[in-house]
């Protein structure tokens, strides 16, 4: 009787919780009319960052470019197809070996009336490259550039200080929107960064920091209408609010929603997932100024001893790819011939022991707290060292305090997570900004030869001679173990099947011109 | 208590002195289940190595998420798995020391130090008691969450700094309780009768007026270490607590949330563990607070 009953009150008990938490997280009115027919053409997305300065010379965030795209042009316009088309330029070509001659559109008029012509090109361009542009970080993408002439209304010549390969890959993002010369002298840039102005699809509505950025189709946009009225970009950190969100239908687009509740999205009627692979790679880097990190035998070691693959088939769910240098298959001067470190503890084991390494030494992993997949990784880890001898101290920190202040100044652990997303698709910016000597993101590391490797690619357009230095680099740095590059990242979009011709971009770039909705 | 016992005899129809000592049957038996489940943490904290059927941080990747062995017979994990492969049940057990060392050292660390503050302020009055009485005011008017942030993004996250949080945000209640009973105390007889036998004031501190105190002070320890608990939980919860894969049960609520619909067990035990062990602990101390200090009735 008493058993009974106990067993009775254990079979209520535990699903009773589950439903009470489980109605916290997703609540879905029955019979009443869906939230999201309610909101007929206007569409709302959920993304997880709030990049807060709307002036594309101000940002380096890939949550910008989600918006972005929308609002701004570049000369250059890449699709999520990746392929490189005309914008706001029709034709562009080298007329001497420094000058980069652009043809431009006509009949283009920015948000608040002001015609687009060479004038703003110029303004655009003296801007980024000049003190204004020195405030934020991406100046530093375009100092290949020295300056930008006017040759008439609708032609500009770049006169370029040095080579660089990339240059029109990056016109085509970030820094290069074309901004409107009249509406920034009269307002300020401050003013600009949150009511901002751009030729784009789209115009700026309302902007509410932590909370939501509205815009309105700019129904007079040279590329013809938006199909949609207005789109609600809502910024939700936490994932699973986002999917809760999506299923409640509040919202039609989710960005980043993590593989554990990817079988949700799957699993819901009304929804779809869209996996997509990204540029964006994840590593561990090691610091080699804190021992042992500095012994390559040690970081050989901790190469064979986490099974990476087995991390990629269970936690992320098979959504990410192997990879062993810190590039995406996507990317201009990846070597596929290079095969990643396999997963052998007894090798691991022994590297250690010649190292010197004694069993149960302590070594930590630094991440950013709000990075889930990444943390659940972090603690198989934790018991994949163990077993060859580390004890591994996982140190989870906030991600702005991470980004702004523990990588740059080195306060890290020995090893420590990094994600970049490698936006050009050549691996010259994610190389030179992470293994040049003194740069930001890396304050440690230096190696002569790959010093002489980065400048080989940088002083030449000759895409063979930098494919070739390319490969020496990556040979370099696999050789050397500096990082430990391990998986390119597969974004997940849940997207409620009311909206039409979504695609899921590879460099978060969603493009919202051809969309529509039921 | 003892004045109020002496009068009582006069009226026949009330429970002879010696009678009212013991609780009614309804509050005996809720101080045995409150027993039970205080006992049960400790014993889970203290033979951890013994108790747990396996190692709380050995990971097998291909059996994660495994349910409960009633929902999956043949399964050798009672509770199942959580989503690295780990014991969810040696986690709860392991989980249990961090739950209780957060608990009963923050709650000792801040007793201690409030007590004293109290004792020291109600008895010595003027400027002493002007300067931790302000500090206390200065201290409950401070938002919690917000300086456990601060503290944290400062020293970085970590066991010791939430005690110290936890500590340095609690010993004002204990200091205004003691205060406050010391005063009471004070002006009594037998401490004036103290002070004219030259007695130092460290012992009639120590002997006459803490005594007097330390009841009240016990009930809100108790019902303290219920709160911490979950305070801790709520830290770790919101990852500004232990190291994540130390198992602890906020962490393991943290690290569940993503999974609340599609693997039910890896958050229901965790919360069922803090949700049995505060119980406990309040059951523990209602029964104090209504035995030792009626006072603090609310």
């Amino acid at each position: 009787m008493r058993c009974g009953h106990a067993r009775t009150v254990r079979r209520l008990l535990a699903p009773a919780l589950v439903v009470v938490l489980g109605g916290l997280a997703a609540s879905v009115p029955v019979g009443a009319q869906s939230p999201a027919q309610s909101r007929g053409r206007s569409l709302v997305i959920v993304q997880a960052q709030d990049p807060q300065r709307w002036d594309p010379i101000a940002t380096f965030l890939l949550s910008w470019g989600m918006v972005g795209c929308n609002l701004f042009d570049g000369l250059v316009d890449r699709g999520p197809d990746l392929v490189l088309r005309p914008g706001l330029a029709t034709g562009w070509s080298w007329i001497s070996k420094n000058t980069l001659r652009f043809t431009l559109r006509r009949g283009v008029t920015f948000h608040d009336g002001e015609p687009f012509d060479a004038q703003a090109v110029k303004f655009t361009f003296d801007r980024l490259l000049g003190p204004e542009g020195a405030k934020g970080p991406q100046q530093g993408n375009y100092t290949s550039i020295d300056h930008v002439q006017v040759v008439d209304r609708y032609t500009v010549d770049f006169v370029m200080k040095t080579q660089d390969p990339v240059i029109i890959t990056k016109l085509a993002g970030y820094g290069a929107m074309i901004v409107p010369p009249k509406y920034i002298q009269e307002r300020g840039s401050e003013y600009f960064s949150s009511h901002p102005v751009g030729t784009g699809p789209f115009r700026f509505v309302e902007y509410r920091k932590d909370d939501h950025l509205t815009l309105a189709a700019n129904t007079r946009y040279w590329n013809g209408a938006p199909r949609v009225s207005a789109v609600t970009y809502r910024f939700v950190p936490e994932a699973a609010t986002r999917v809760a969100e999506l299923q409640a239908g509040r919202a039609d687009i989710a960005q980043g929603v993590p593989v554990s509740q990817a079988g949700v999205v799957k699993g819901d009627p009304s929804l779809v997932l869209m996996p997509v692979g990204s540029p964006t790679v994840i590593e561990i880097r090691f610091d080699p100024s804190k021992p042992p990190a500095g012994d390559i035998r040690f970081r050989k070691a901790i190469t064979a001893a986490i099974d990476v693959q087995t991390i990629i088939q269970t936690i992320l769910q098979g959504y990410g790819h192997r990879v062993s240098t810190f590039q995406s298959p996507l990317s201009f001067g990846n070597d596929p011939a290079l095969a990643p470190y396999p997963f052998d503890p007894q090798r691991a084991k022994q590297l250690l022991a010649e190292a010197g390494v004694k069993p149960g030494t302590d070594v930590t992993l630094s991440f950013p707290s709000n990075n889930a997949d990444f943390r659940e990784a972090a603690q198989a880890m934790v018991s994949e060292l163990a077993s060859v001898g580390l004890k591994l101290s996982l140190q989870p920190i906030e991600q702005v305090t991470y980004f702004s202040d523990t990588i740059p100044h080195a306060k890290t652990g020995q090893m420590y997570e990094f994600g970049w997303g490698g936006w050009t698709l050549d691996f010259d910016n994610t190389a030179y900004l992470l293994y040049h000597k003194g740069e930001y993101w890396n304050p440690v590391f230096s190696d002569a030869d790959v010093e002489k490797y980065l400048e080989q690619e940088r002083s030449t357009n000759d895409q063979k001679a930098r494919l070739q230095a390319f490969r020496a680099l990556d040979r370099r740095l696999y050789d050397l173990a500096i990082d430990f590059p391990l998986w390119q990242q597969v974004n997940l979009w849940g997207v409620n099947k009311r909206v039409r011709g979504f695609v899921a971009p590879p460099d978060d770039r969603v493009r919202l011109l051809s969309v529509s909705v039921q | 208590m003892t004045r109020a016992a002496e009068a009582r005899p006069a009226l026949s129809a009330l429970p002879a002195p010696g009678r009212r000592r013991t609780a009614p049957p309804g509050l005996r038996l809720t101080l045995a289940l409150g027993l039970v489940l205080v006992g049960a943490s400790f014993a889970a904290a203290v033979a951890a190595p013994l108790l747990a059927p396996r190692d709380p941080e050995a990971a097998d990747l291909r059996a994660r998420l495994t349910p409960p062995a009633w929902a999956r017979p043949g399964s050798p994990y009672l509770v199942g798995t959580d989503a690295i492969g780990r014991d969810i049940l040696s986690r709860i057990i392991y989980g249990a020391r961090v739950s209780l060392e957060v608990g009963l050292v923050s709650v000792a660390v801040s007793g201690v130090s409030g007590t004293a503050l109290g004792l020291v302020a109600g008895y010595y009055g003027g400027w002493w008691d002007e300067v931790a009485m302000r500090l206390a005011d200065l201290q409950l008017s401070f938002p919690f969450i917000l300086f456990a942030i601060v503290v944290i993004a400062v020293l970085g996250p970590g066991l010791s700094r939430i005690i110290l949080v936890l500590a340095v945000t609690q010993w004002a209640s204990y200091a205004r309780l003691v205060r406050s009973e010391t005063l009471v105390v004070r002006e009594a007889d037998y401490i004036q009768a103290a002070r004219a036998l030259g007695v130092s004031d460290g012992r009639i501190l120590w002997r006459h007026v803490l005594p007097n105190a330390v009841s009240a002070v016990s009930v809100l320890a108790t019902l303290s270490v219920a709160n911490n608990i979950l305070l801790e939980a709520a830290l770790t919860f919101l990852g500004l607590g232990v190291d994540p894969s130390v198992p602890s049960w906020g962490g393991m609520l943290a690290d569940s949330r993503n999974y609340i619909q599609t693997a039910w067990w890896d958050s229901t035990f965790p919360g069922l563990a803090i949700m049995l062990t505060v119980m406990g602990f309040n059951l523990v101390g209602d029964w104090l607070r209504d035995r030792f200090s009626p006072r603090l009735q609310g």
